[in-house]
């Protein structure tokens, strides 16, 4: 493997200013909608909440355009969403019940806000006994069953495994933590780490549907450190916020620190497992020119999925825990790795690839989790008023 | 040179993204509707949680008792040991002191006495029915917080926003569950 230049870096594709904000465009109409939700001018800062998510979130989508870097601008609005997203959350559900911690009563009616990594864990139950195993609200309210499964089919048809960089939050923790020290301190990972979420996938899968609970949610997922978690009223609680604190600590802040990667997204997540055989359906995917590429090895160090390998640049495939997040097409000198159309041409029309890749990875991104945002803005906004 | 064929695979990929975008941007502006119709399906949630349907209700002075089916729900088959959940409500209306004879089962032959204080977290059961028991602490259930968008059915157990008492009593298929 050859060393990578430092000078190498072929110039990225800039384009003009007027190019560029022409085709940030329809971005700027499909958020501006997508934002102007029910209250989003009802008050003063309500209004200022809208319009300073617009800008931030278009500001980035013209960055992207311009200068040809996708994962620089997306990883700066993905952690942002995480962090918003974590506030908003949490400060709504201790305005709601004056307390963090989802109460047995709202288990009991059915109130409980529904995320998305439940859904792996719903689909045999519905099938087979027409019930859903969590205790939310199916339609209506705020994060009902039904929304959510119509986002989630929308984006794996669009983005497919893109889903995990462009429109789970919960993965901008991660994101933001492998991002802090320069070169990992933990370097040698078994490659067949890649499988574990299969493994975790079934368990989740076969365990929810024998005891027709969420088993991975209750026992296991880390993210209720970030969103809701049940009020400790029994020992078995005790022992699961025990667990689900200890996940979030190793899995989302001490791995990925030492690591520089994405661990519970690349080796645990049940829902990222799904999204790898949901989104084959997807249009896009990672390629790699195997002629163009100078085996330099800085997308191998680089990648936060742990999807590249001397293996994949020999097929010029990533492996199938990509996540699309584009950081292996910033960083490589011989712009050799790229967005593309399954199907196209793998020599033209790259950069209009990457483009058709991000009005909808970035409607995810934005158009939806950017409400966190807002929410967030509107609530610092209101505290202080 | 590029062929027919290339030129067809190109043309197909661009329409595929094309499409698929649209076809998003369609569900995720109809979101509700489609939701609504997910919801049409009849799919419910899990008895598990929400105590399974009303099977009867017992109406006393100033308060109701309303005792769900027996829950031995599992994928494919019936569990061997499941339960019965009672509520008694309105809360507000309830004696301080309660003490009920109830047919859990259903099987129109009263077989066991709940006895519990609706200020307490404790709770008495009494039977002879080896297939009853033990019953969990009771909760109180409150009102209904959730800001729903449109008008949903209204909930099995009563009136949606009714402050109630709910206890749940281990049932099991037969004694020979008995371990």
């Amino acid at each position: 493997m050859s060393h990578c230049p430092e000078n190498k870096d072929a110039p990225l594709p800039v384009k003009s200013r007027g190019k560029s904000l022409l085709l940030s465009l329809p971005m700027l109409a499909i958020t501006a909608s997508m934002l102007a939700g029910r209250g989003a001018f009802a008050t003063n800062g309500s209004t200022f909440a809208y319009f300073a998510s617009l800008f931030f979130l278009n500001f980035m989508f013209y960055k992207m355009v311009r200068t040809g870097k996708t994962d620089k601008y997306r990883a700066i609005v993905f952690i942002t969403l995480a962090g918003a997203a974590a506030f908003s959350f949490m400060s709504f559900f201790l305005e709601l019940r004056g307390a963090f911690g989802v109460t047995p009563s709202e288990i009991m009616r059915g109130e409980v806000p529904a995320c998305h990594m439940v859904l792996p864990m719903l689909f045999l139950p519905a099938l087979f006994s027409k019930t859903i195993v969590f205790p939310g609200l199916i339609t209506g309210g705020f994060a009902s069953i039904a929304v959510l499964t119509v986002f989630w089919a929308a984006a794996t048809l669009t983005i497919g495994k893109g889903y995990c960089s462009w429109f789970c939050f919960l993965g901008g923790f991660e994101d933001g933590f492998s991002r802090i020290f320069k070169s990992p301190v933990i370097k040698r990972i078994r490659p067949d780490l890649r499988l574990l979420p299969f493994a975790v996938l079934l368990t989740a899968v076969l365990t929810s549907a024998y005891t027709l609970t969420h088993t991975y949610c209750e026992w296991v997922c880390p993210y209720k450190m970030v969103t809701e978690f049940e009020q400790v009223v029994s020992l078995k609680l005790l022992v699961q916020s025990a667990i689900f604190i200890f996940t979030f600590s190793l899995l989302v802040v001490a791995l990925p620190l030492l690591t520089r990667l994405r661990t519970q997204c690349a080796f645990f997540c049940p829902f990222g497992a799904m999204q790898t055989l949901a989104g084959k359906l997807a249009p896009f995917e990672i390629r790699i020119d195997t002629e163009k590429c100078s085996r330099c090895g800085k997308c191998l160090t680089e990648c936060p999925d742990f999807s590249l390998d001397k293996d994949s640049l020999e097929r010029g495939k990533p492996h199938i825990s990509c996540h699309l997040c584009g950081k292996c097409v910033d960083l490589c000198p011989d712009k050799a790795i790229f967005f593309h159309i399954k199907g196209t041409s793998l020599k033209t029309d790259l950069e209009a690839q990457r483009i058709f890749f991000l009005y909808p990875a970035f409607t995810f991104l934005a158009g939806i989790t950017g409400m966190n945002l807002q929410q967030a803005l509107l609530r610092i906004i209101n505290f202080f008023a | 040179m590029t062929t027919l064929k290339e030129k067809i695979k190109q043309a197909a990929g661009y329409a595929w993204a094309a499409a698929a975008f649209a076809a998003a941007l369609a569900a995720l502006s109809s979101h509700e509707g489609i939701g609504r119709g997910i919801a049409a399906t009849g799919l419910r949630i899990s008895p598990v949680f929400s105590g399974g349907e009303l099977a009867r209700t017992i109406n006393r002075k100033g308060y109701s008792v309303f005792i769900h089916r027996p829950v031995f729900d599992a994928l494919l088959r019936e569990k061997k040991e499941g339960f019965v959940q009672v509520d008694w409500g309105p809360a507000e209306a309830l004696p301080a002191r309660l003490s009920e004879t109830l047919d859990l089962d259903g099987d129109g032959r009263a077989e066991s006495i709940l006895e519990l204080e609706t200020a307490g977290p404790e709770v008495k059961l009494r039977t002879e029915d080896c297939r009853v028991g033990p019953a969990e602490k009771p909760l109180l259930v409150e009102k209904a917080r959730t800001v729903r968008l449109y008008q949903e059915p209204e909930p099995p157990s009563g009136p949606a926003d009714m402050k109630k008492i709910t206890v749940r009593i281990t049932l099991r298929k037969s004694c020979a569950a008995v371990k």
